[in-house]
């Protein structure tokens, strides 16, 4: 091997690349800033302070710039959306600052300036840092070893196009990975990759779920998890609950709102094991034991109900309580079961009047009464009633509220005070306050899905809500983060003008369009069912916890870790929803190539190292672009450096907290060789498609669904040349151009302002999750008022917040009720429960390793033990420690901190394995349970697979260790490298 | 002219400020006891060694922030009687060079008056060599020619041990103005 | 005495430890090597020893208003270096025998950081523990033990408004302001060899632009204007209602920068029930704010319950910051366009 070929060294690296101005830039940008011009601060001119004319000049000019751009972080996982000026000094951007240039909602409620937090005040830091890539590299060495060559574009292209083909042609489109997530935008990023994926029929793995993020709770019980407003909306609730979340660390920009609403007189109540930053500002904080949070709000549902304090006809109209269930099988009674003939889907509630069961308002296949009604009949939601089938069985039924109030019988408040580690008083004081507020809100982040049972938790809590008739109520209900809708993710940036409409499955699509035509369901819905049967048909969608289990070697360790807990392995709930076609699971039989867009999956998934040793090796072809090294990147085969957040144009996702489109502009030109991703895609299938050409490939298989035609394939994706390599700012203006939610916008106009108040909530694909179309941008975004001022029915099997699940599965596991079970001891009955926490200091694993971070933590990762647990196992602060269980160990260094509740030990997430000697994290010991039942399907509710809604995922917060102290005198990696 | 001179700790009560003179009012020992000063005349040029005992020398800040490095400093008056102690006064001047251990180039000094030392460009025609050694700094400052000191024939010294956290006013000096006549 | 005083409040009830200040200030003034360690602004979480270590009370004045000898804190035991890091290593091994596996990591063992007891806090969980988050920086005091401490009359307070700046030019480097200043918000830049310090974001000050440790908070718990100006939200939060308190007034330098004292959550007894009393101890607070802290809260939970009643409160109204611009009254001809 050429010793002039491996990458010696950056610094060295850098002169190669040619880039003089970054290279000064990463190394010493401070000193840049005192040899500027200056301009005027008014408008986005230049400013030019005095000619030097004393010391404090100096200062003056540092304050200075050539002009500003906007710009914020689009391709990234945030759920914060913030616009940035970009002070632009030769070329350089040398700092960013928050614009603020939001308006407030509505009168009497705060402003959300001056949106930002720490790490975007200092992306410039990534953008420049240490771990930027800049040149394309190919791996001469083995993956991992850190042995690589410079390699021009057109090499790595002709590569890896070759590569590619090969495959699609020896076997099939799905044979290659394309990560999806967690970065995306709806920008021409996620265009371009996702485009040039999705039409070679590669497999891309939905993994929402896979990463704890997905409130299946909430699927559960509305049919839709990703619920909440504008996070202004915090500010109008007299009774605010932060029950896992912990928005002052990972929300910073939207946490003023709830201590905001505190001085405005709202009770604030913090639920959390963790004397979290949010805590500290709490009225009340309930330490509560871990994974005990469904117990609480089981006694709480007790208390509204035995209080009299319940809604009970919006329990009426819009829950499961008053429908009917048989209680022999334990089913919904529906009309099937009273009609020869009759709809399985017709749930029934009891018509006190007539004596019988009458079909529900609002039930799928109620065609009298298509929306949620108590005018003709407030239907009782207690009673027990005998009646007769149509085959003239006689059966008991009875009302969900029955078998609810009995099933929460047992949660009186000391029951639940020997659960949950509170005291009594403490209880009844949150149960109290809760029953009495007006307005009661529930924050309950992506975070409080990472439990097993995470699941019952959220159903629990979203219960008393329901109760309360907080659910779709303006300043109350449930936030867990909505989602609004641009032209650029879920509609036409999908789908685009490919002209893929015609591969629907037009027969179901007709079906949903008469029924639509007939007034038997919304527009919304439509549209919703629509946005999904897409996805799941014109692209090779799978899940990711089943892809997981299926190639990354780890079905032995979960069906170990789980044993016991149903009534079957888990693997055995796999077999059956792959056989029963309930979970889509690609590739369906060889994986040969993993594409990543940034999203480190040797990082986050967790034990890497079953992905290393049994999923790697199968794979002929490793690429991660990507603006930095990551974990993952290191164990690539080829990098192509990406351009970074401020070098491409993008629009930002879009969350509902903040209720803006954020544009990014390509502020300044890419550094050094890197390129933005449109344009690699582009490329990339230009290259695929001249070799499609020359070897004049037939049409080949993606995924079984669709044929794959890689002879047109760059003009498919150019939209017949339409749209260049260069052409980002077009496509995004045609995404604008796309969406109700982005009418009039121009992306001229939004060079110059950063962001723009969308126009409505929900737009043309499935991923509104708002449901609230009398918003058009003006005020506080509320949500749900689809169903409850206009009573169409729920997106659940049974049209209503559904708390009773009939599905066999979750029968016969004994969680048709929300109900709170013992979390699991994964990795073993050891004394630490380990639990993850997301970072104060980075998004994931950008800023991880930003040493103007690290240097504002401990330089290394910490693990935080209260400290009189440290000191009973001799743990000074600082001082290494062994974490152990059953599957493995690991060094981290403890910190002490009184938050800790004891035997609870806390990380903060997404240290890169890289960090840790022996380059292994808590991830090597942390299982990732799988609970058996979201594998389920087969139903026409919310019990389906759908993108993003209803998948199996992982859970991390179960994990259990053993700490103890490294042996001063060890022989170990870390003694190996010198290290105390 | 070769002559051992014993040190005063300069008065920290003369620092200007409320601080100095408070806060270091118990510092009235010199750090450094005494000094060997041999001054030699050749035609208009002069050459002043200066020698003083340093257990520790410190030779550069380097990257702390907390250490200060070992200087002197030798002056002469504008006038026979020139205030020494107050660093000369208003329209009476004391000037001279002013050495630093981790610094090539000397530095200029006029002073009027406490608090009102200006620091000016190394004078022309001035070389310092130093070296530690054996305990001791070793500092021989050559002149080619010195107007002031040909008229007033009388020299100070001032010595900063940077191991004593010596700075500005907290200096050990020269009691008074030593004759260089030889 | 300055003709005018321009002054900071902080709300701490409202500081959720981002940091965002720190690194807005860091980014704009201290990126040079010599200033890698400094941090004008810094968010610490008490109770904890602070940045830099031990910091509070070396120097400044005894209750007697005797001057007391400061120390200059070390950089490694005490600020707390910049650390550099092995990227390069980790990245690209090149085979040249080196560790096998080298991790990711400072450049030399870690002993302190101006954030290093983080979360730390104090108290038996989950009876009593309790900790905040402090935001510090210069308190441009009406009486600076620095510029006391210069015997070279480096250090100016500025008429037109009260900002204390250490001249760079006559600077010598002694650090007596180091040592002086008992809230130690002095640095030293070794590499200049002059010390320096928060500068109030002069030049955005002169445009009417506030602090960018202000202006990036978005918390929204800092409010700045003229301590005179009785339209303002200082006025009102420092003399109108008297809830904004300087740290330490004991020093005796009258800080202009102001803290709202943070209020906590209930304490437990040791059945776990709520006992009605706030987690962070008030003699800790009064050890911190002086005496006065004990009405300061007195009236923002009044005025609190005020609010919870349904009745107005101008107080609530103010800390709210409804209309964020209206935190920051600074005189100039320009409007926040930046």
């Amino acid at each position: 091997m050429n010793d002039a070929t491996i990458y010696p060294s950056r610094r060295s690296f850098l002169k190669l690349a040619g880039i003089t101005a970054a290279a000064a830039a990463t190394s010493s940008l401070s000193l840049l800033h005192f040899n500027y011009s200056q301009a005027s601060p008014e408008g986005l001119g230049a400013r030019n302070p005095n000619k030097m004319g004393n010391w404090q000049d100096l200062y003056r000019q540092r304050w200075s710039w050539d002009r500003v751009a906007k710009g914020t972080h689009g391709w990234l996982n945030c759920r914060s959306a913030c616009n940035f000026d970009l002070y632009i000094k030769d070329g350089i951007i040398v700092r960013e600052e928050q614009t603020a240039n939001y308006e407030a909602s509505e009168p009497g409620v705060p402003d959300f300036n001056p949106r930002g937090c720490q790490k975007g005040a200092c992306y410039t830091e990534v953008m420049y840092g240490p771990g930027r890539l800049q040149v394309p590299l190919k791996r001469v060495g083995e993956r991992g070893e850190g042995k690589w060559e410079q390699i021009s574009w057109d090499q790595a292209y002709k590569e890896i196009a070759e590569k590619m083909v090969d495959i699609i042609v020896e076997d099939s489109g799905d044979a290659i990975v394309y990560d999806l997530g967690p970065h995306f935008d709806h920008g021409p990023t996620s265009r371009g990759q996702g485009a040039l994926f999705r039409m070679l029929g590669a497999s891309l793995p939905d993994d929402w779920a896979e990463i704890g993020d997905l409130s299946v709770g909430a699927t559960l019980s509305l049919g839709l998890p990703h619920v909440g407003g504008s996070s202004d909306e915090w500010f109008l609730s007299d009774y605010l609950v932060v029950w896992m979340m912990n928005p002052a660390v990972t929300q910073i920009p939207d946490a003023h709102f709830l201590f905001e609403a505190k001085y405005n007189g709202s009770e604030l109540v913090v639920i959390d094991p963790q004397y979290s930053a949010t805590a500290v500002h709490a009225d009340k904080w309930l330490p509560i034991r871990p994974g005990t949070d469904a117990a609480l709000a089981l006694a709480t549902a007790k208390h509204i109900w035995d209080t009299g304090r319940m809604n009970l006809p919006y329990v009426q109209e819009h829950t499961d309580l008053p429908l009917l269930v048989r209680l022999d099988t334990g089913r919904y009674l529906t009309g099937a079961d009273l009609e020869d003939g009759g709809s399985t889907a017709l749930v029934h509630v009891w018509d006190p009047e007539r004596a019988e069961p009458v079909p529900a308002a609002g039930s799928p296949d109620n065609d009298d009464q298509p929306k949620l009604s108590i005018e003709e009949l407030a239907p009782p939601i207690e009673g027990q009633f005998e009646i007769r089938l149509h085959d003239g069985t006689e059966v008991r039924v009875a009302t969900v509220g029955s078998i609810l109030r009995e099933h929460l019988d047992p949660w009186t408040f000391e029951n639940t005070a020997e659960v949950t580690d509170l005291a009594v008083e403490q209880i009844r004081q949150f149960a109290e306050g809760f029953s009495k507020a007006e307005r009661p809100m529930v924050l309950s982040s992506w975070g409080s899905n990472r439990y097993f049972h995470s699941d019952q938790m959220n159903r629990a809590k979203i219960l008393c809500l329901s109760l309360k008739g907080a659910i779709g109520k303006k300043g109350a209900g449930y936030h867990a983060t909505g989602w609004i809708e641009t032209g650029g993710f879920g509609g036409s940036g999908f789908l685009g003008t490919l002209g893929l409409i015609s591969q629907l499955d037009m027969g179901k699509l007709f079906d949903l369009a008469i029924d639509k035509v007939r007034g038997r369901i919304s527009a919304e819905k439509f549209k919703w069912e629509f946005g999904h049967e897409a996805s799941k048909e014109l692209a090779c969608m799978t899940n990711s916890a089943s892809m997981n289990l299926k190639y990354q070697g780890i079905r032995d360790d979960l069906d170990k870790e789980q044993e016991g807990l149903y009534p079957r392995p888990l693997t055995e709930y796999d077999r059956e929803a792959r056989e029963r076609d309930w979970m889509p699971v690609f590739p369906r039989e060889k994986i040969r190539a993993w594409v990543t867009g940034g999203n480190n999956v040797l990082r986050r998934s967790n034990l890497p190292q079953r992905t290393l040793e049994h999923m790697w090796p199968k794979l002929d072809l490793v690429i991660d672009i990507n603006q930095k090294l990551t974990f993952t990147g290191m164990h690539a085969d080829y990098l192509l450096p990406a351009a970074g957040y401020y070098e491409k144009h993008g629009i930002k996702y879009p969350v509902a907290y903040i209720p803006y489109l954020h544009f990014c502009d390509a502020a300044v030109p890419p550094i050094a060789e890197t390129r933005d991703e449109w344009r690699i895609s582009w490329d990339l299938a230009a290259e695929i498609q001249r070799i499609a050409i020359e070897r004049d490939l037939p049409k080949l298989d993606g995924c079984g669904k669709f044929p794959v035609d890689l002879k047109t394939i760059s003009d498919r994706y150019s939209h017949e040349g339409k749209y260049g390599p260069h052409d980002t700012k077009a496509v995004t203006q045609t995404f604008l151009d796309n969406s109700i939610t982005t009418e009039g916008m121009t992306v001229d106009s939004l060079e110059k302002t950063g962001v723009a108040k969308f126009k409505a909530a929900g737009g043309p694909g499935a991923h509104d999750q708002c449901f609230n179309t009398d918003w058009k941008g003006e005020g506080v975004l509320d949500t749900l008022t689809h169903f409850t001022k206009y009573k169409w029915p729920w997106l659940t099997r049974t049209g209503r917040q559904q708390f009773y699940i009939d599905h066999p599965w979750f029968l016969e596991a004994g969680e048709s009720l929300p109900t709170h079970i013992e979390s699991p001891k994964a990795g073993g009955d050891y004394p630490f429960h380990l639990i993850s926490c997301h970072a104060r200091w980075s998004v994931h694993s950008i800023w991880r390793d930003d040493p103007m971070m690290l240097r504002l933590q401990r330089g290394e990762p910490a693990l935080y033990l209260n400290p009189k647990d440290a000191e009973r196992l001799e743990i000074g602060d600082g001082d290494w420690a062994v974490i152990s269980n059953r599957l493995g160990e690991f060094f981290m260094r403890i910190k002490h901190s009184t938050m800790v509740r004891p035997s609870v030990a806390y990380y903060f997430h997404a240290w890169e394995p890289h960090q840790f000697p022996n380059h292994e994290s808590y991830k090597f010991v942390t299982p990732g349970l799988m609970k058996p039942l979201h594998f389920a399907g087969g139903e026409e509710g919310q019990i389906r697979w759908r993108f993003a809604q209803w998948e199996p995922g992982t859970h991390v917060q179960d994990t259990r260790v053993a700490i103890r102290r490294r042996d001063e005198g060890a022989q170990d990696a870390i003694s190996e490298a010198g290290e105390v | 002219m070769q002559q051992e001179i014993d040190l005063i700790a300069a008065p920290p009560a003369l620092s200007p400020g409320g601080y100095v003179a408070k806060a270091y009012a118990d510092r009235v020992q010199p750090a450094t006891k005494n000094a060997r000063v041999e001054v030699v005349r050749q035609g208009a040029a002069w050459r002043i060694a200066l020698s003083w005992p340093c257990a520790s020398p410190v030779l550069s800040l380097g990257d702390d922030v907390d250490t200060f490095v070992d200087a002197a400093a030798v002056l002469t008056s504008s006038k026979a009687d020139t205030s020494w102690m107050t660093m000369g006064d208003n329209g009476d001047a004391v000037t001279g060079v002013f050495w630093r251990a981790d610094q090539e180039a000397l530095t200029g000094i006029h002073a009027e008056g406490l608090g009102t030392v200006d620091r000016l460009p190394p004078p022309d025609g001035v070389r310092a060599t130093s070296e530690w050694k054996d305990d001791r700094w070793i500092l021989q400052l050559d002149f080619d020619a010195w107007s002031q000191l040909d008229q007033q024939q009388q020299i100070a010294v001032a010595i900063w041990q940077g191991a004593e956290r010596d700075r500005g006013g907290l200096k050990s000096v020269s009691p008074g103005w030593i004759s260089v006549a030889a | 005495m300055a003709k005018r005083q321009i002054a900071m409040v902080l709300d701490l009830n409202k500081c959720i430890g981002c940091q965002t200040c720190t690194i807005a200030c860091k980014k704009l003034w201290n990126t040079d090597t010599g200033t890698g360690y400094a941090y004008w602004n810094n968010v610490e979480t008490l109770p904890g020893a602070g940045y830099p270590k031990e910091w509070s009370g070396s120097g400044g004045r005894t209750s007697d208003g005797e001057v007391k000898r400061g120390q200059i804190p070390t950089l490694d035991g005490e600020y707390g270096r910049a650390w550099s890091f092995n990227h390069d290593k980790v990245f690209f091994r090149s085979g040249d025998g080196g560790e096998k596996k080298p991790w990711l990591r400072p450049d030399r063992k870690a002993q302190w950081g101006a954030n290093w007891d983080e979360d730390l806090g104090a108290g038996e969980y989950p009876q009593e523990n309790h900790y905040f988050y402090l935001p510090r920086l210069c308190n441009h005091c009406t009486h600076p033990a620095c510029l006391d401490a210069c015997p070279r009359a480096a250090i100016e307070k500025r008429e037109e408004d009260g900002i204390v700046l250490v001249d760079q030019d006559r600077c010598n480097g002694y650090r007596f302001c180091v040592e002086a200043c008992p809230y130690k918000k002095v640095y030293f830049d070794p590499q200049r060899q002059v010390t320096t310090k928060c500068i109030f974001c002069l030049p955005r000050v002169e445009e009417g632009v506030a602090p960018a440790c202000a202006r990036q908070c978005p918390g929204r718990l800092r409010f700045v204007g003229y301590l005179d100006d009785e339209e303002a939200p200082i006025w009102k939060l420092v003399h109108k209602y008297g809830v904004a308190l300087p740290l330490h007034p004991e020093f005796g330098l009258e800080p202009n920068v102001y803290y709202v004292p943070p209020m906590s959550p209930e304490k437990l007894d040791s059945e776990g029930r709520p006992t009605g009393e706030s987690r962070i101890p008030m003699d800790y607070l009064v050890s911190l704010f002086g005496s006065r802290v004990k009405d300061a809260v007195k009236i923002l939970e009044d005025e609190r319950e005020k609010r919870k009643s349904g009745n107005p409160s101008e107080l609530m109204d103010l800390l709210i910051a409804y209309d964020w611009n209206e935190s920051f009254a600074l005189e100039s001809n320009r409007k926040e366009v930046i």
